[in-house]
């Protein structure tokens, strides 16, 4: 029934999810327990901080098992891949670039407001998505922006950050 | 008029302005439902906003539809591309598209839009029946029962979704401690805010459901780049099924509607699990099992009618209770709240047009279902085919102003975006968001019953199961805790106890039970 994946990636996960709850565990310190009959709040946090450590060590305990378990790779093992070349239709780093843009974002629309900072942000998008040539991904930033503005503006009235320095 | 009653339900959902909802519910549900990628619950968690200027019942009426809706647009492209628009729809490529490669395309899509439409009609006589009698009894509820009953849930949810019940575990109690950030349910002390005060109100729902499932999905696609599928040709004439394949699909249509129903009761991937479990009964049940995976009409209508049904089977506990047990109900939930209606046992007393408004437009829902499936499937199947990188900006815009509309305060964008790199890492892990989404919802919930229950019965735990109710509950939580370890641990047994009669003498299926 319990058909976890790879015992390294569910290894890693556990630790982060150890690590989480024990942060979370000694942050809840802070907050008063008080008495069955008065429970303050930070009973049930501590009940949750408590299961979600006692969950992630039994996941990396399982994990750590499958691990020692498993007969040590050679070289010639396949699963021992240092110099295997990367899959040329996975691009790795896109996604985290598309995280530091969303960043950017974040940090500049209340700035340069919503329209221009999202017109960017599209384009960029597009691009990343692999959208040849600029007039296409231009072209759908213009469209979206229009959408957004009849349906979130007009219709919905959504006060959407117009930018400190279009405001000046 | 809206005082009650199934026929006063369908005059509400008449109206022009919740007509209307409903066509766009469905619509833009058969969209997201042959788009793969795009749930039901982060479209339905994307157009939170839009649903705000159509009322609540209007509101919720669209994103009721949006939910059944994407049960009937996934089989379209699992039918025409192989390629399932829902995880639900997985099970009807098996025999679907071999069906289309037979050329029967046009018999399969149509089987499965009479099927999705009678199961869909099925389940909603069963909601309307149900609902309400579950409403009466939950009024005598107190906080212990409500306590007990959503553990029941975060048990079974942990037992039937994703592959290893322990991560499923891990997801939820991940999302329930998510759920405590904000004020305290009954003191009303700030907790994990870091003293930031829009935190106070605790983690946005819509933010975190929509960057777990739309940001998330945009970063995975931009991980890697799908081919795109061919499309099938069908056409309108070719969209009869004959009288043997309508006489062999009556049976597996009324078996999955039943099925679907009592399976979409149930906490977890409901939809998705009454498919497979249609699939396997129909299979077992055929006297041509020969045929499945080879273009069974059986493996089409079965499957198709169960996981319609399971929408409706979802609304009971949401509408009667109060409790959401998929991730889409989740986001019915916050609809709710967000439009002023309270779900639970007082909704058929405070609101009875919401209550039968939403159960009447399912009825009209899926009429509009039927009609716009069978002439526009050519249509909808090309929308499987937009190029994601003209899509998936859109995706992302709609997920920013709808974090950003939930509370009009970019720190819900912040959490969005935190929430999709935790979804997209959580898709490279191998964990299940769905999980997390329902424990961030059953989180208040679990800790106001139960703080409710210890202060009411004055610190006396054993109080959390005296009455027969709770007691019964919790009993059954324990039963669904302990047995899945108990019968893993038997089954191992087995396999060790028969290893040394394998070793001299090959016993058929050992291996499998090892590998199980």
């Amino acid at each position: 029934m319990d058909r976890s994946g790879d015992p390294r990636k569910d290894s890693l996960s556990s630790a982060v999810l150890l690590l989480m709850g024990g942060g979370y565990l000694w942050y809840d310190l802070r907050y008063p327990l008080d008495t069955l009959d008065n429970p303050g709040p930070g009973i049930f946090p501590l009940a949750v901080g408590l299961l979600l450590v006692s969950l992630a060590a039994l996941q990396l305990a399982r994990c750590g098992r499958v691990l020692l378990a498993r007969p040590s790779a050679t070289p010639g093992d396949p699963r021992v891949s240092p110099g295997s070349p990367p899959d040329p239709a996975q691009s790795e780093h896109a996604p985290w670039l598309m995280v530091g843009i969303l960043v950017l974002y974040l940090l500049v629309v209340n700035w340069i407001g919503f329209r221009t900072s999202t017109f960017i942000l599209v384009v960029l998008c597009s691009k990343l998505m692999g959208t040849p040539g600029w007039i296409r991904p231009i072209t759908l930033a213009a469209g979206l922006l229009l959408a957004c503005h009849v349906l979130f503006s007009v219709w919905l009235k959504v006060p959407l950050p117009t930018g400190t320095l279009m405001s000046r | 008029m809206a005082d009650g009653g199934i026929l006063s339900g369908l005059l509400i959902s008449l109206q022009p302005t919740n007509l209307l909802a409903c066509f766009l519910g469905a619509l833009l549900g058969t969209l997201v439902g042959v788009l793969p990628g795009l749930g039901p619950a982060a479209a339905m968690a994307l157009l939170l906003p839009v649903t705000a200027g159509l009322g609540p019942t209007g509101g919720l009426i669209m994103l009721a539809g949006i939910y059944y809706g994407s049960m009937y647009g996934g089989s379209t492209t699992s039918i025409l591309v192989n390629v399932p628009g829902e995880p639900a729809s997985v099970v009807t490529a098996i025999d679907g598209y071999r069906m289309a490669r037979k050329g029967r395309a046009g018999a399969a899509l149509a089987i499965a839009a009479i099927g999705s439409f009678v199961a869909g009609t099925v389940s909603v006589i069963a909601l309307q029946l149900f609902a309400p009698w579950v409403a009466q009894a939950a009024l005598a509820f107190g906080p212990a029962e409500y306590f007990a009953l959503t553990l029941l849930g975060v048990i079974l949810l942990s037992n039937l979704s994703g592959r290893s019940g322990l991560k499923s575990l891990l997801m939820v109690t991940a999302g329930i401690m998510l759920s405590t950030v904000g004020m305290d349910p009954l003191g009303g002390t700030g907790r994990f805010t870091f003293n930031y005060i829009p935190a106070q109100a605790g983690l946005s729902f819509v933010a975190v459901t929509t960057g777990l499932f739309g940001v998330a999905e945009v970063l995975s696609l931009m991980a890697k780049r799908h081919d795109q599928a061919a499309l099938l040709p069908v056409k309108f004439r070719e969209l009869y099924p004959t009288r043997e394949e309508l006489r062999r699909s009556v049976p597996p249509i009324l078996r999955g509607g039943v099925l679907g129903f009592l399976v979409g009761l149930l906490p977890g991937p409901a939809a998705t699990l009454a498919s497979f479990v249609s699939y396997g009964v129909e299979r077992r049940l055929s006297k041509r099992r020969e045929e499945f995976g080879q273009g069974a009409i059986e493996g089409v209508a079965g499957p198709e009618a169960a996981n319609n049904a399971a929408c409706g089977g979802g609304m009971v506990p949401l509408l009667s209770l109060g409790l959401p047990f998929t991730p889409a109900t989740a986001v019915l939930l916050s609809g709710m709240l967000l439009l002023g209606v309270t779900p639970g046992p007082f909704l058929l007393r405070d609101h009875p047009q919401v209550f039968w408004g939403v159960i009447g437009s399912f009825y009209v829902g899926n009429v509009m279902l039927l009609i716009l499936n069978l002439p526009l499937v050519g249509i909808f199947a090309r929308v499987a085919q937009i190029p994601s990188n003209h899509l998936m900006p859109g995706v992302l815009v709609l997920c920013i102003v709808g974090a950003y509309g939930d509370n009009n305060t970019l720190f819900d964008v912040w959490v969005m975006l935190g929430a999709g790199v935790t979804g997209y890492l959580l898709r490279r892990y191998d964990f299940e968001p769905a999980p997390l989404v329902l424990g961030l919802v059953l989180g208040p919930i679990m800790e106001r019953s139960l703080l409710q229950a210890l202060t009411m019965e004055r610190g006396n735990v054993s109080g959390l199961w005296a009455s027969p109710v709770s007691g019964v509950i919790l009993a059954l939580a324990l039963l669904a805790a302990s047995l899945p370890p108990i019968v893993r641990l038997a089954s191992r047994r087995l396999v060790r106890w028969r290893r040394p009669f394998s070793q001299a003498q090959p016993v058929p299926g050992a291996n499998r039970a090892r590998e199980d």
